[in-house]
């Protein structure tokens, strides 16, 4: 009798050994939240990197900042330690955006780079669809009967399933008439070049990779007018108690924007630092065509502004991220709650970077 | 020399107290698993943990109906999935066990093949599986093949002890014995070595199949677009915790479905164990 005591007992304790780490996660300034310290949260990517540099060139001294950096991966690390209250401020692709403004409670406080800019889906020189030729009418190489049934290696639920469904819409396919194989960026390049699947994706610093290999890029963002810019988070928490750290670290990261607009080449340099830190492998002269083609363009705080304004059914970036989020829902990945939560006039706050435009 | 009759009923006793015991096991754990259960409900329902950081078993049970004949959010059923899954490890546990067993038995049998193969198997034993990943992906792609090789390596080291082990630990009375009757080193094996490493190469293979479908996800992790694993990552990458849950729901309940099929299948293939007991 002891025994199935105890193990009932053990069983109760499970499930509250399972759930204690976790708890309601809400109230998510971290543990430094003494004086001006705050944690944030990065891609090892374009986004990533005026945080980089403002770290490198001492921008977060000059506001009186101590900066915990944490880099994640990808979108669903990142918002899963975010719901641990890991971090407080965070800069973040679409999928991101999805998983931490509409599924949590973080905020858009201003935006990044364009994901839209340097996007790809190549394929081999020798490959059926680019032996087609290019139809500028559907924006892309070969012919539907080229498309369907190819192999594609990307990563699901990022913004290259808009650029595949685009591509595929203006072809009269669907996505159930090719195969999508998930993987990450890396590995998928890997595989790709070693012959599988028909065709990869390669964005940012992996397009000029593409590139140097001698593929073709099938269909583009630009190709497809995809055009999305990656967000910068901010906890509602820290937003309302800490709003001058907010504004601090927002300066520091417009600062190092600028940094980049005025030294590509340094900040080429800075991002092949800031990769290979992270596991990610680039040289020198991709990370220059890389910032060139895409980091350069991160909008100016007026060039912000403008998104923050009134557009055709809510701001220019709402109707923006409305229009992706309908693709999604037709595809079944996300419901019409979580795009109604992304719509919440509640989930943007565009007063830093009026800030800084006053500045 | 025992009353046959005394036997026959202390085998009855010993069969009913073995049922009773099983009964009482049965009962146990399915009390264990409704506390568990309803105390993970109960945390949910009063919101001690958020929605957003567990769903609650109620949750994953509709998740788990919904997702029979709904492809959201990953593109494919939860049959589509299951099936995808157990091609999978079914392919990966069956390779190794066509290599495996063979291997241990005849390396625990013939020292010289013992000698010459355990080095690399010593060097091979301690790489998880995801290590494989890389080099997998180079040498043989991303389809099925590659998937179940990452589970052939995950299913074939139990599999090659285990069998290892059960023929080293043929009693060696048994083996002079059929020396003595003349029976060539060939036939020992087969007659003897073989049937006595069988409990313990079973108890591998029990291993390697739950072991081969708990590495579903690392085989998945590698390149998917279905299975289980796959589910498990869209659940992740779209913020559906209902279906992470659900997918490892699922995973747990055909693995212990599995080796519990296995565990059937010894005791019927074993049958004779009864004997020496």
């Amino acid at each position: 009798m002891k025994k199935r005591i105890l193990s009932m007992f053990l069983a109760a304790a499970m499930v509250f050994s399972m759930t204690a780490c976790s708890g309601d996660n809400k109230d998510n300034s971290s543990g430094k939240s003494d004086g001006d310290s705050i944690t944030i949260s990065v891609h090892p990517s374009g986004h990533g990197l005026p945080a980089y540099v403002a770290e490198q060139n001492g921008y977060y001294e000059e506001e009186g900042l101590n900066v915990e950096t944490l880099v994640y991966i990808g979108a669903p690390p990142q918002m899963e330690a975010y719901q641990t209250g890991a971090w407080d401020i965070g800069t973040t692709g679409f999928g991101g955006i999805v998983l931490g403004v509409a599924q949590k409670d973080l905020k858009i406080i201003g935006l990044s780079i364009d994901d839209g800019a340097l996007m790809g889906l190549w394929t081999k020189e020798d490959s059926p669809i680019v032996e087609a030729g290019y139809n500028e009418e559907t924006g892309c190489y070969g012919t539907a009967k080229d498309w369907k049934d190819a192999e594609i290696l990307y990563t699901q639920g990022t913004i290259t399933d808009i650029l595949l469904i685009k591509t595929l819409d203006k072809l009269g396919l669907t996505i159930d008439d090719v195969v999508r194989t998930n993987m990450d960026s890396s590995p998928a390049f890997t595989a790709f070049k070693s012959g599988s699947g028909d065709m990869v994706q390669a964005n940012a610093s992996f397009y000029f990779n593409a590139e140097e290999e001698g593929w073709v890029p099938a269909t583009t963002g630009e190709s497809q007018e995809i055009f999305l810019p990656c967000a910068i988070t901010a906890s509602e928490t820290i937003i309302k108690e800490r709003p001058e750290v907010v504004e601090k670290w927002v300066r520091a990261y417009m600062k190092g924007v600028q940094w980049i607009k005025d030294n590509p080449e340094e900040a080429a340099k800075m991002f092949v630092e800031f990769s290979e830190a992270n596991g990610v492998a680039t040289d020198e002269e991709n990370a220059l065509k890389f910032v060139n083609a895409q980091v350069i363009d991160i909008p100016s705080p007026e060039e912000q502004m403008e998104y923050f304004a009134e557009g055709e059914n809510g701001t220019v970036l709402q109707d923006r991220l409305a229009e992706v989020m309908d693709i999604y829902i037709d595809m079944g990945n996300y419901t019409e709650e979580e795009k109604a939560a992304l719509m919440e006039e509640d989930s943007y706050d565009s007063s830093f970077m009026e800030k800084m435009v006053e500045e | 020399m025992e009353n046959p009759a005394n036997m026959e009923n202390a085998i009855r006793t010993l069969r009913k107290k073995e049922k009773k015991k099983k009964r009482t096991t049965i009962l146990c754990g399915i009390i264990s698993i409704a506390v568990f259960l309803c105390v993970w409900q109960l945390l949910c329902t009063l919101k001690i943990v958020s929605g957003d950081v567990l769903a609650s078993p109620l949750q994953v049970i509709d998740a788990i109906i919904t997702k029979i004949g709904d492809p959201r959010p990953d593109g494919n059923t939860l049959i589509e999935n299951i099936l995808s899954s157990f091609k999978l490890a079914m392919i990966g546990f069956f390779l190794a066990l066509i290599v495996g067993l063979p291997l241990g038995l005849l390396m625990g049998w013939y020292r010289p093949l013992d000698k010459l193969v355990k080095p690399i198997f010593e060097l091979i034993r301690p790489l998880p599986p995801i290590a494989w990943i890389p080099i997998v992906i180079v040498l043989l792609g991303i389809g099925t093949v590659a998937k179940s090789f990452i589970i052939f390596f995950t299913t074939f080291v139990p599999i090659v002890i285990n069998s290892y082990t059960g023929i080293r630990e043929t009693n060696q009375v048994y083996i002079n014995y059929a020396k003595t009757c003349g029976y060539s080193n060939w036939r020992i094996f087969w007659t003897i070595g073989i049937p006595s490493a069988m409990p313990l190469a079973f108890a591998g293979m029990v291993i390697a199949l739950g072991n081969g479908w708990g590495t579903l996800i690392a085989a998945e992790m590698l390149a998917s677009s279905s299975g289980l694993g796959y589910m498990i990552f869209m659940g992740r990458n779209y913020g559906r915790i209902d279906i992470i849950i659900a997918g490892m729901l699922v995973i747990g309940l055909i693995g212990l479905g599995l080796t519990t099929a296995l565990s059937k299948i010894e005791n019927y293939v074993l049958k004779w164990r009864i004997n020496t007991k």
